[in-house]
């Protein structure tokens, strides 16, 4: 009885939080216009949220790429079609992996970032300070943060593209040798803009996700240490799990 | 301002890229990026066909291996039950004779259909809304499958005879170079 | 399926070709002013007028194939398009060809034709053919006659005729027998082993061996 008293407050509870970061979303959203006329604000986050991924982003593009082309490579070797490389790695990258690896780097570097910024925030009661000066933290300090994130994702995730296809091809062209003239053609003749804006969809909903649960967690974060340290963490591994779940559905929404 | 000028430039830089990564992404991967404002102009030019088989709208045109257009539409005739199917070629391409045949080969071995034209002798050439009468329908391939049991069943010899009056039934030689 | 093949190929294509091929033989009847018959009635007359004279004649013609040739001459030559089908048959090649090539191998195809598939006309009977109702508009320029062949197992093969009208009423430029255009089919082989050989060659061997495919490739005639 007890058990399943136990599922049910789970349940409950799960709900509740569910209902919560759906309110806060809404609130996001009500407040952006506002927002949106502190720009340097909004263009601060995008430089924290973008630019400081840069790195991690075109390190992980890069040897996500190569891996890709050697793969690949090995694979579409047994079928003697080592021509299709360009075709296998473009249409890899674009529809499924800039848009998944970039999301889960995000989180990882900008969601927790985000997450924490607002949680000290929270445990030092900066916070409540501005609400006490009669300004909106919300809309002063959450939403640009959120837009930063929105904004930046998809950016990321084209960057990251971009240096993967480089990665594949100097696995595949400079180093196993398949044909640069093969390698682009094929590539161009089957990849289509359906395919980037499919993988750029993609991006900007996990950029959304990624944000919303990013500073969701900040700033109802528990007001001590150890809760900015558990917003963190659970932004990232709710981060991921949502990333996956939705690629799922826009991969067979587009399919 | 210094510190918030400095991080102006660095969003604005990372935008940038960001629409730079897009914008080659869009232009060297895809076929479509390298023709923005040179949009190709076409004329439509239709073929009736007694089977089609399972050609599609959107499959190429070609022309001695070149892409001359694509199929744009396909439909059904129902006085005389052929398959009507409109051409889009490029305008470029324009003096393609009226006795121009239009066959209906197959990729490969087992790939899509496509339509090749194969020109003909005539002086006049072939205009928008014109329609060319020569055509070879699809070769089914349960069809020929078919022929063959029968042939082996009589067992004369005679699925040689097939190729004797009738050269070549699967797609010649002069298939394009996409292998999908 | 090889005489099928023949009758088709004979009852359609052997006309395709050139007047110059008409013999001097004496003509068993007149050919009939076609001028204002639809496609239809077109195919209808000349296939019964065909079958009523060699049902009549039948042994005549078995041991003569010159009155044979002659007979086609008359009752189904004047029913194609020649001159059309041959440049179809040529495409590319037609327009550079002299007047003179293209007369020769208008005769010259005719004749091989004539040489590989006129033996299969004799065994053909009325209940052989089976002409389909007419599905066309009639206001068109171009029209497909459908019919059916009963080969001697049976089995029927569709032969369809394709015609279209010229000033001097409808004629026949193709036949395809179980959906082959046998234009096309002319077409393709006949533009490899031009392109190998050119035409003046192709011309002189068809002279001179009488066959449609030179005797040194893989199938056989």
């Amino acid at each position: 009885m007890t058990l399943l008293k136990e599922l049910w407050r789970s349940l409950i509870d799960a709900l509740e939080g569910l209902g919560a970061v759906a309110r806060f979303f809404v609130e996001l959203v009500m407040d952006t216009p506002k927002a949106l006329l502190r720009f340097d604000l909004i263009a601060r986050q995008v430089f924290n949220s973008g630019a400081l991924s840069l790195v991690i982003i075109m390190l992980s593009g890069l040897f996500v790429g190569m891996v890709l082309g050697l793969q690949g490579y090995q694979l579409l070797r047994r079928f003697g079609s080592e021509e299709a490389l360009g075709e296998a790695a473009a249409i890899g990258l674009l529809r499924e992996l800039s848009p998944v690896i970039t999301a889960l780097l995000f989180a990882g570097r900008a969601g927790t970032a985000l997450a924490s910024e607002l949680g000290l925030m929270r445990a030092t009661d900066q916070l409540s300070a501005m609400e006490m000066m009669a300004v909106d933290p919300v809309q002063r300090v959450v939403v640009p943060r959120f837009l930063g994130g929105v904004i930046a994702m998809p950016l990321l995730s084209a960057i990251f593209s971009l240096i993967g296809l480089y990665g594949a091809q100097l696995v595949g062209v400079q180093l196993m040798g398949v044909d640069s003239g093969s390698f682009w053609s094929q590539m161009q003749a089957s990849v289509e803009l359906r395919d980037i804006n499919e993988g750029l969809t993609k991006a900007s909903i996990f950029g959304v996700a990624c944000s919303l649960i990013a500073v969701h967690q900040g700033y109802h974060a528990e007001p001590t240490a150890e809760g900015v340290g558990l917003a963190t963490t659970r932004t990232v591994v709710t981060s991921a799990v949502v990333v996956l779940f939705l690629d799922y559905l826009l991969t067979s929404w587009f399919l | 301002m210094g510190k918030s000028s400095t991080l102006n430039v660095g969003a604005g830089a990372f935008v940038l890229l960001g629409f730079a990564a897009l914008a080659f992404l869009t232009t060297q991967t895809t076929s479509h990026g390298l023709d923005f404002g040179r949009r190709a102009r076409y004329y439509t030019v239709t073929a009736k066909f007694d089977n089609i088989g399972d050609l599609k709208v959107g499959a190429p045109v070609s022309m001695s291996g070149v892409d001359v257009g694509r199929v744009s539409g396909i439909d059904l005739d129902t006085r005389e039950y052929k398959a009507v199917v409109a051409m889009q070629i490029n305008s470029k391409y324009n003096q393609i004779p009226t006795d121009t045949d239009a066959s209906i080969y197959t990729q490969g071995l087992l790939g899509g259909k496509f339509i090749g034209l194969t020109a003909g002798g005539a002086d006049t050439y072939l205009k928008d809304k014109g329609q060319i009468d020569f055509t070879q329908s699809a070769f089914v391939l349960e069809n020929l499958i078919g022929q063959l049991v029968a042939n082996f069943a009589k067992g004369s010899g005679s699925s040689g005879s097939g190729s004797s009056d009738a050269p070549a039934k699967s797609g010649t030689p002069t298939t394009p170079e996409k292998t999908k | 399926m090889r005489s099928v093949k023949r009758i088709g190929v004979v009852f359609g294509l052997c006309a395709v070709l050139a007047a110059a091929t008409v013999t001097t033989f004496a003509q068993p009847t007149a050919p009939a002013d076609t001028s204002n018959l639809g496609p239809q009635e077109l195919v209808e007359r000349s296939a019964k007028r065909m079958l009523d004279e060699l049902d009549a004649n039948r042994a005549m013609y078995a041991k003569d194939p010159a009155k044979l040739e002659a007979l086609v001459a008359n009752v189904l030559l004047p029913n194609f398009d020649t001159d059309y089908a041959a440049r179809l048959v040529l495409g590319q090649t037609w327009r550079t060809a002299t007047p003179e090539q293209r007369k020769r191998f208008v005769d010259a195809f005719y004749h091989s034709l004539l040489r590989n598939y006129g033996n299969a006309l004799l065994n053909f009977t009325a209940g052989n053919l089976t002409i389909l109702p007419f599905r066309g508009d009639p206001g068109e320029t171009q029209a497909t006659v459908r019919t059916l062949v009963k080969k001697s197992s049976g089995e029927k093969v569709p032969v369809d005729f394709t015609l279209h009208k010229t000033d001097a009423g409808w004629k026949a430029w193709d036949v395809v027998i179980e959906g082959i255009s046998y234009v096309k089919s002319f077409k393709t082989d006949f533009a490899a082993e031009i392109q190998q050989k050119g035409l003046d060659e192709v011309i002189a061997r068809m002279e001179r061996e009488g066959t449609m495919k030179p005797s040194s490739s893989a199938s056989g005639t």
